[in-house]
């Protein structure tokens, strides 16, 4: 388990942020994660629990980062929908 | 092409006029024929070319080459000049594979002396040189010591007895970029590049044997010591886990930078800041020392290359020594002179997935090459020819000393992984007389020569408009992947 916290200028940069620091700890640590537990959430600021997995072997994830490119974050009705593109 | 008003101001050289759009500050040129234009248009490769020609500071204009397909920010395929000192330096120009490269090593073999041995060959490359996403290598360094390969690159390499002094002579820059500082790669970056030194990675990462089946200019590749029928061995890899990480890093950085400085972009991913700014100072730094980690990474593998051919060829072959050819980064920017108006003016060039190619006389070439110009490495696709050629005086006029680097994507992974399967590949490879060791066959899938383009007809197009000239032609015999 592990409680992380990250930032970003807006929601978007947030959500790059965040997805990056998932993307770390899951190749740094050789990890997986399964579910996690908002503790503090706002434009600019998010905190939270990860429950994951220990791997034994790296996780063979073929994501290489996460980009900036047509990132759009919108609010469709009652749903929120996140255009994120990832680099393999 | 009306959608982006697409002028042909001469053979293979199309022009975007700075009317085009409001944002323009110069114009915007592609260098293609009609079927490498078609392939532009069918993804958003000709918009991003547009984008860049809104950096602060460009100069002339800005270029796309050929092989141009869609990237983060810059197209790959794109160079883009600004002048110092105001002009911005921009991460997405460079690309997230910082020191992308190519190196070219060859033998005193021909492929017939060598097709006995050659599954034995492919089999030691593939076990000494750690391939596949993740592959960790076997050295473990000290941080004191991690810090001399991002300041020093492959001399770092020369001093732990992995390089020879003419492999350093025959590499662009030297292997190393001045400047480089580890103050500014992050402690992420490091983790990430920590244990990868002398490893291959994946995607369309490789080790491939080739012979030369095409000298296009004798005398030129007599001082290359080219010749037909030679078995030579390419490497194409990069900065690993750490440069994405630098580069990472910096596009996030720049976010805030250009919002607090009203610098308005028309893609997030080209953030930027001027050269001489402390951030865009501390991006060069960093991507310095992403670029020399790339140079130490190929002269590593190039140590175990040759350790792999000693292994299956020691007392079977009267010779199994291999000399450097030549290494070249496609994706680097760099602090270069050029003539602009007829002025010589201090540029940083970015060049992301395209390749240095200077002509004849440049600077920075070693003595044997300057008759010559220098040697430009571009891989085809698996199992397709691969080219050598050369930089021009027409490349420096027209390009920035500049050319193509590659073959360039036409399918993405997802779709070629639909239309290929890597078994079927592998079996048509080999019964091409190709050796193949792939760590995936999916991974194999994603790089088939369907994918791409035809590199023949990039090729052709750079040799068409003057900015490099052919020198030899090669086909594998044997590839290693991850």
């Amino acid at each position: 388990m592990r409680e992380i916290e990250v930032a970003g200028l807006d929601r978007e940069t947030l959500l790059v942020n965040w997805l990056n620091e998932l993307l770390y700890l899951s190749e740094r640590f050789q990890e997986t994660y399964e579910s996690l537990e908002v503790l503090a959430f706002s434009d600019q600021r998010l905190r939270a629990r990860l429950r994951g997995t220990q791997q034994a072997a790296p996780v063979p994830t073929t994501v290489k980062a996460v980009t900036f490119h047509n990132l759009a974050i919108r609010r469709v009705g009652t749903e929120w929908m996140a255009t994120v593109v990832v680099d393999v | 092409m009306p959608k982006y008003d697409l002028h042909e101001i001469s053979e293979n050289v199309w022009e975007i006029p700075p009317t085009f759009r409001r944002d323009m500050r110069v114009p915007a040129r592609l260098y293609a024929d009609s079927t490498l234009l078609q392939q532009a248009s069918t993804d958003q490769s000709l918009e991003q070319l547009i984008n860049t020609t809104t950096l602060p500071g460009i100069v002339e204009r800005a270029l796309a080459m050929p092989d141009i397909h869609q990237g983060y920010g810059f197209p790959i395929g794109g160079v883009v000049a600004t002048a110092l000192p105001d002009g911005v330096i921009s991460p997405g120009g460079v690309g997230y594979d910082i020191n992308c490269g190519v190196r070219l090593l060859a033998s005193a073999l021909a492929v017939d002396e060598i097709r006995p041995y050659l599954e034995d060959l492919a089999t030691a490359l593939y076990k000494n040189c750690p391939s596949g996403v993740g592959a960790r290598g076997d050295l473990r360094l000290q941080d004191s010591e991690f810090d001399r390969v991002l300041r020093t690159g492959s001399e770092w390499a020369l001093g732990r007895g992995y390089a020879r002094p003419q492999d350093l002579e025959f590499t662009e820059q030297g292997g190393r970029i001045d400047g480089a500082d580890p103050e500014f790669v992050s402690p992420r970056a490091r983790d990430r590049g920590r244990d990868q030194i002398g490893t291959l990675g994946a995607g369309n990462h490789f080790i491939e044997v080739d012979s030369v089946v095409d000298i296009f200019d004798e005398a030129c590749c007599e001082v290359l010591g080219l010749f037909a029928g030679q078995v030579v061995i390419q490497i194409h890899c990069g900065s690993r886990g750490l440069g994405h990480q630098v580069c990472q890093d910096f596009v996030g950085r720049f976010q805030g930078y250009v919002r607090q400085h009203n610098i308005e972009l028309p893609d997030r991913e080209l953030v930027c800041a001027p050269f001489e700014s402390r951030e865009g100072q501390e991006y060069f730094h960093a991507m310095g020392c992403a670029a020399n980690f790339a140079f130490a990474n190929r002269q590593v593998l190039t140590h175990k290359i040759r350790r792999s051919f000693e292994q299956a060829l020691a007392g079977r072959v009267r010779n199994f020594d291999l000399y450097q050819v030549y290494d070249v980064a496609h994706n680097m920017a760099k602090i270069e002179e050029h003539l602009v108006d007829g002025h010589k003016l201090k540029l940083c060039v970015h060049r992301k997935g395209a390749t240095r190619a200077y002509g004849p006389g440049a600077p920075g070439l070693p003595a044997a090459l300057q008759k010559t110009g220098q040697p430009v490495l571009i891989p085809g696709s698996m199992g397709t020819s691969s080219f050598v050629l050369l930089g021009t005086k027409k490349s420096m006029e027209q390009t920035f000393g500049s050319t193509c680097h590659g073959a360039g994507r036409v399918l993405s992974r997802i779709k070629a992984r639909k239309m290929v399967r890597g078994e079927i590949l592998q079996r048509r490879l080999q019964d091409n007389g190709i050796v193949v060791r792939a760590g995936s066959m999916a991974g194999l899938a994603e790089e088939a020569p369907e994918a791409y383009k035809d590199v023949s007809r990039v090729v052709d197009v750079v040799v068409r408009v003057g900015i490099a000239k052919k020198l030899a032609r090669l086909q594998p015999i044997a590839v290693i992947k991850g």
